[in-house]
């Protein structure tokens, strides 16, 4: 071996000591890569499948909204047979949506036809991916809603059959939610019944108030005919007094009102079964109650004074609502912490008492000028619409179709020209409502003035007034009835129990 | 002329040595570094793998409680009947007991009753036959995490509808290592 070589060959072994080396580097690192890809490949389908989770939630939120918004039309008239233009019936069909709920309930179940495909709910902006950047993630997501319907018996199980479905119906929301080009999709359900939200009861009077009612002018009440039971009338019912000393009022019962002069008596309302009246009144001899001495307070009148009539010994604990609010609205606002049988005590407090928290949810928010009459539904108006407050409240409001329910925190006076359909609720928004039994300062009052004003429906208010000037107050039980039947007045709120990610598609 | 035969003196062969351990010793350092790298790297997934495994059961199965097949009983019939999946049960530390109807047949069968719930540096996932027997034992529970990680910390938090689950996590080999993960279910099936 020459020299020559030898120097070759020593430089040669430092060569391969130094390629080893890197090979053992080479093989760490790459040993390594796999793993730490994985990781971020995990990640990354965990991050898809929670987005498509979350877009198929959004998607549940989007389809209950779309249900209230089309209340109108998607709920099925009772005892009518379903639309078919709008429903089809699921059979055995365990496609998407229909497959959302088990066999035996899909055989008595409709899905909801709508979209290209007639049953994926097409929504004007359906999309969560707009392409411009903004949006979240910048996720090209997006979600499919079909809804399922089921008429609902009264054992709780779903028909076809419109002689067995009442009105009680459940909506299956289906919503399938995906990552475009992602292959990723998760599906939700969940099952929406309906409620509504003001649900007057039908014995409710005309006029309604915990303090008293002073008649001074030449009103006219024409009462609920059946408020006390069948064929029993009730015009007023206070917690206090009424003293009709100071006027020349009359109460008499609708037919006796209408009959004053048919030729004005107009049927009006959708299925034309509404009897307005604009120039009616409630004659002599036809009266329940009057202010004439030989009539006097009749059995319409229902007051806590024994000396003038009244029907109730003054202190009687148990003859009037406690809580006027809960009994018309069915939500407790005061709670009565004396034992006296009036709730005094708001629940909660001011601004976020139990009340206004509903009401601030559930209600429109209205000033009393804007009111006029394509105003409908519960309206809730923060003022006293009286000079002074927001205005009196003038012209036609709501109809008779679509009335409307308007809580006013504070007093109320009528134009003449007023012409108002449906409940007129005067709130007291104090913590202690003790005083408004007795016409205490600050308590909502109906006051003086009004003309000629119509008001078809109710008056109800935490305090008191007087009912005076040419006020008709006529209580027409359809218009009632109306406020609680609108579309608008039905909410949608999930069944507990039945929301599910059983079912994929 | 035949050239001498030029040998490496002694201090030549000393320089060239120390020259070369340290270059040598350089190399072992950086390959040593990124073994070690590597292995605490894999660790650490592992760690954070476990975590987000294990907190996707946790909240999955939360949102699931007290779904019933036959919530139709439940419309009209003023809440007569109560959901028969129970409550979601707290009342343990660290443990949250509750069903749901897997087979939506409306009636509470056997393994439909859960609980999951953290014994002894692990996390269980249980099912059992009925509600009433629905505990926080491990005998026949199925531990979630891996034998390389310890569950250090599981505590469960119900604010009205919402469970907050915190879930901590060690390295079984270093226990200093660990991971904390939060979470917030919203139940969907929430009480009347």
């Amino acid at each position: 071996m020459s020299f020559r070589q030898s120097e070759q060959l020593q430089r040669g072994s430092s060569l391969l000591v130094a390629i080893v080396l890197l090979l053992i580097l080479t093989v760490a690192v790459f040993a390594a890569m796999p793993m730490l890809l994985g990781e971020q490949r995990i990640s990354g389908n965990d991050l898809r499948a929670k987005l498509a989770h979350h877009i198929a939630e959004a998607g549940l939120g989007h389809g209950r909204e779309f249900l209230r918004l089309n209340a109108t039309t998607l709920l099925p008239t009772p005892l009518a047979t379903t639309n078919a233009a709008l429903w089809t019936s699921c059979g055995t069909d365990s496609s998407f949506p229909c497959g959302a709920v088990e066999a035996a309930q899909r055989a008595e179940t409709y899905r909801y036809r709508a979209g290209a495909d007639g049953r994926t709910v097409d929504f004007p902006n359906g999309k969560l991916y707009d392409g411009t950047g903004l949006d979240a993630g910048n996720f090209d997501g997006q979600y499919d809603v079909g809804i399922l319907l089921c008429r609902v018996t009264a054992t709780s199980t779903c028909t076809r059959i419109a002689s067995n479905a009442p009105g009680t119906v459940v909506f299956t929301i289906v919503s399938r939610g995906q990552v475009n080009g992602e292959q990723t999709t998760a599906t939700v359900t969940e099952t929406v019944g309906t409620y509504k939200l003001v649900n007057a009861p039908p014995n409710v009077p005309p006029l309604m108030a915990a303090g008293a009612i002073a008649g001074i002018g030449s009103s006219t009440i024409v009462a609920n005919d059946n408020s006390g039971g069948f064929g029993v009338p009730l015009s007023m019912w206070t917690k206090n007094d009424f003293d009709g000393s100071g006027g020349s009022w009359q109460t008499c019962r609708l037919d006796e009102y209408l009959r004053s002069s048919l030729t004005d008596v107009k049927m009006v309302g959708a299925d034309h079964d509404i009897p307005i009246c604009l120039n009616c009144d409630c004659v002599a001899g036809k009266q329940t109650s009057s202010s004439t001495a030989s009539v006097g307070e009749g059995i319409d009148i229902l007051d806590s004074s024994d000396t003038d009539s009244g029907k109730a010994k003054p202190g009687s604990p148990y003859y009037f609502p406690c809580d006027i609010f809960r009994y018309i609205f069915s939500v407790q606002s005061r709670s009565d912490n004396n034992t006296d049988g009036f709730c005094e005590t708001l629940i909660g407090t001011s601004p976020n008492s139990n009340v206004e928290l509903w009401l601030g949810v559930n209600a429109k928010p209205g000033t009393c000028s804007t009111l006029n009459q394509n105003s409908r539904g519960l309206i809730w108006i923060k003022e006293s619409c009286a000079p002074g407050g927001g205005g009196s409240l003038g012209g036609i409001i709501g109809s008779p179709d679509n009335p409307v329910a308007l809580v006013i925190d504070g007093n109320v006076k009528f134009d003449t020209s007023a012409e108002i359909y449906g409940i007129v609720y005067l709130r007291y928004g104090g913590a202690d409502a003790t005083g408004c039994v007795s016409g205490g300062t600050g308590c909502p009052e109906f006051l003086t003035g009004g003309g000629t004003a119509k008001i078809f429906g109710a008056v109800i208010i935490e305090g008191g007034g007087s009912i005076n000037a040419n006020i008709d107050l006529v209580y027409v039980p359809k218009i009632l009835m109306n406020l609680t039947m609108a579309p608008e007045n039905f909410r949608f709120g999930a069944l507990p129990g039945s929301w599910s990610d059983r079912v994929t598609y | 002329m035949k050239r001498r035969p030029a040998g490496f003196s002694l201090v030549e062969l000393m320089v060239a040595m120390v020259i070369a351990l340290i270059v040598v010793s350089a190399v072992v350092a950086l390959v040593l570094s990124v073994l070690r790298t590597n292995a605490a790297a894999a660790t650490s997934v592992k760690l954070t793998q476990d975590g987000r495994a294990i907190g996707d059961i946790v909240g999955r199965e939360l949102r699931r409680a007290r779904f019933a097949g036959n919530y139709l009983q439940f419309v009209g019939t003023s809440g007569a009947i109560a959901n028969a999946f129970g409550v979601v049960d707290l009342t343990t530390a660290g443990c949250v007991k509750f069903s749901y109807d897997a087979n939506a047949n409306g009636v509470v069968n056997a393994n439909e009753p859960k609980s999951l719930f953290r014994s002894g540096n692990n996390i269980y996932l249980k099912q059992s036959a009925t509600i009433a027997a629905s505990d926080c034992s491990v005998t026949n529970a199925l531990r979630l995490n891996s034998p390389d990680v310890q569950v250090t910390g599981l505590v469960f938090t119900r604010t009205n509808n919402q469970v907050a689950v915190t879930l901590t996590l060690a390295l079984d080999s270093d226990t200093t290592i660990t991971r904390s993960f939060n979470q917030s279910v919203q139940l969907r099936n929430p009480f009347l």
